[in-house]
């Protein structure tokens, strides 16, 4: 059974943008679990979402670009969707991956169409967090291969 | 009435395969349009018109020609040897319609990625209903009225946007940034009500263009806007830069921008790009003509 790669370890810390508001306290959920440093930041709305995208663009040194992008799609104007289309369209981000949490399962197959890497049910407990978040940061930092750079440093 | 059935031609006759099959040969039909209009080529003289054909597929080309009588061989000398070829009268033939071929496929066949598409942006209905019919013969136009569905049209495929600098929600200067932010190759004018400010330092904008727009006004900025996404990085921020000074000189003294820093500093930016060689390398002289306009100083 893989693990989470050693060969893989790297000294940058990755960084996991939440958008929408999480229920429980998201980094001290993922610093009781995590298999490697995990850096979660929170964007509450979409317009939030952006402007820290923009800023993690102009401010590398400053902000640090996402390497996996958490949507809650619980936010209006500009809406998940949006935000989605945005970060999938965008000639720096796109190959960024998007995991959508989507209180209502209402977006599954427009998700998928706009380039969202996977849809999946949004956690309400702690707990739930903890596991959402640790298995998908040990899936898209340990497992997959993805063309995204940033994510290895080794590749 | 059978007879004449079984007389009728029938919808591809081996005459056309025929002579489909000989102009889609890659060597072919570049060496009809080489010896058109010339009394005649050498050997080296194809070789090098046809860049990449090696010596081999030349000959064999060449002497298939001639089986088909397009061209003629003519030696002229014997030692050295020299031969010149031409184009026979059914050559010349071939010719027209090969030419004819290429205008039809400049016509029609047009690399469909060139179509140029213009994003509308604005909270008014009636300016951006406007705006979009003014454009609309010449460009493919999506329209949004407001900064999400802005952001909902946004892709790849836009080349220029027609940007109001003040929507609700997600204003024209936040999309501005995102599009800047993301590495965009897209031209943006924005399109204000306001008087001119010195925010405006901060906006990376190609063009401004004051409400209410002209027709002309817009069209032509629309066309230039599209011309200028083949320009170098640096020509286009030239460009903006000026434009963007060429707006407060006409609103401020000198005095008053003389004092401001950041204002001072595009200044200085204008002047490094306008000494460095790259920003006006290989830019031809109507370009460079147009671009003078309203120079600083």
């Amino acid at each position: 059974m893989p693990h989470v790669a050693t060969s893989q370890q790297t000294q940058r810390e990755l960084t996991v943008l939440f958008v929408g508001s999480p229920s429980v306290d998201l980094q001290e959920a993922c610093d009781s679990e995590r298999t490697r440093p995990v850096n979660i930041e929170v964007a509450t709305d979409g317009r939030a979402a952006i402007q820290r995208l923009v800023a993690a663009s102009e401010s590398p040194t400053k902000y640090s670009q996402p390497d996996l992008v958490l949507l809650r799609c619980d936010f209006e104007l500009p809406d998940g969707m949006t935000v989605l289309h945005a970060i999938k369209s965008s000639p720096r981000l796109r190959a960024t991956p998007v995991v959508v949490l989507d209180p209502d399962d209402t977006n599954i197959e427009q998700t998928y169409r706009a380039g969202g890497n996977a849809h999946v049910s949004t956690p309400e407990t702690t707990e739930e967090y903890v596991d959402l978040v640790r298995s998908i940061t040990r899936f898209w930092f340990g497992w997959a291969q993805y063309p995204a750079e940033s994510l290895y440093s080794d590749t | 009435m059978t007879d004449s059935h079984t007389r009728e031609t029938p919808v591809v006759p081996d005459s056309l395969l025929d002579s489909v099959s000989l102009i889609s040969k890659k060597w072919h039909p570049a060496i009809v349009r080489c010896l058109s209009d010339t009394s005649g080529q050498g050997f080296s003289d194809l070789e090098r018109r046809l860049d990449g054909v090696s010596a081999k597929v030349l000959t064999d080309a060449l002497e298939q020609l001639q089986e088909y009588e397009i061209i003629e061989r003519r030696e002229i000398s014997q030692s050295p040897l020299r031969v010149n070829y031409t184009l026979t009268e059914r050559g010349k033939e071939l010719d027209a319609v090969i030419e004819s071929l290429a205008d039809w496929g400049e016509t029609h066949l047009a690399d469909p990625e060139s179509e140029q598409v213009v994003l509308v942006a604005d909270d008014n209905t009636r300016i951006n209903t406007m705006h979009t019919a003014w454009l609309e013969d010449g460009y493919t136009v999506r329209t949004a009225s407001d900064g999400e569905e802005t952001l909902r049209n946004l892709d790849t495929d836009v080349g220029v946007i027609v940007l109001d600098r003040r929507m609700p929600g997600l204003s024209g200067e936040e999309v501005l940034d995102w599009i800047r932010s993301q590495q965009y190759d897209i031209r943006v004018v924005m399109v204000t009500s306001e008087d001119v400010d010195f925010d405006l330092l901060d906006m990376r904008f190609d063009e401004y263009l004051t409400k209410p727009v002209r027709q002309d006004e817009l069209r032509s900025v629309v066309a230039d806007l599209f011309e200028r996404r083949d320009y170098s990085t640096g020509l286009q921020e030239y460009l903006g830069l000026k434009s963007k000074i060429g707006l407060l000189r006409a609103e401020y003294s000198d005095a008053t921008l003389e004092n401001h820093d950041l204002y001072q500093r595009l200044r200085s930016r204008v002047d490094e790009l306008e000494a460095s060689d790259e920003t006006f390398d290989g830019v031809d002289a109507e370009t460079l003509e147009r671009t003078a306009i309203g120079s600083p100083q």
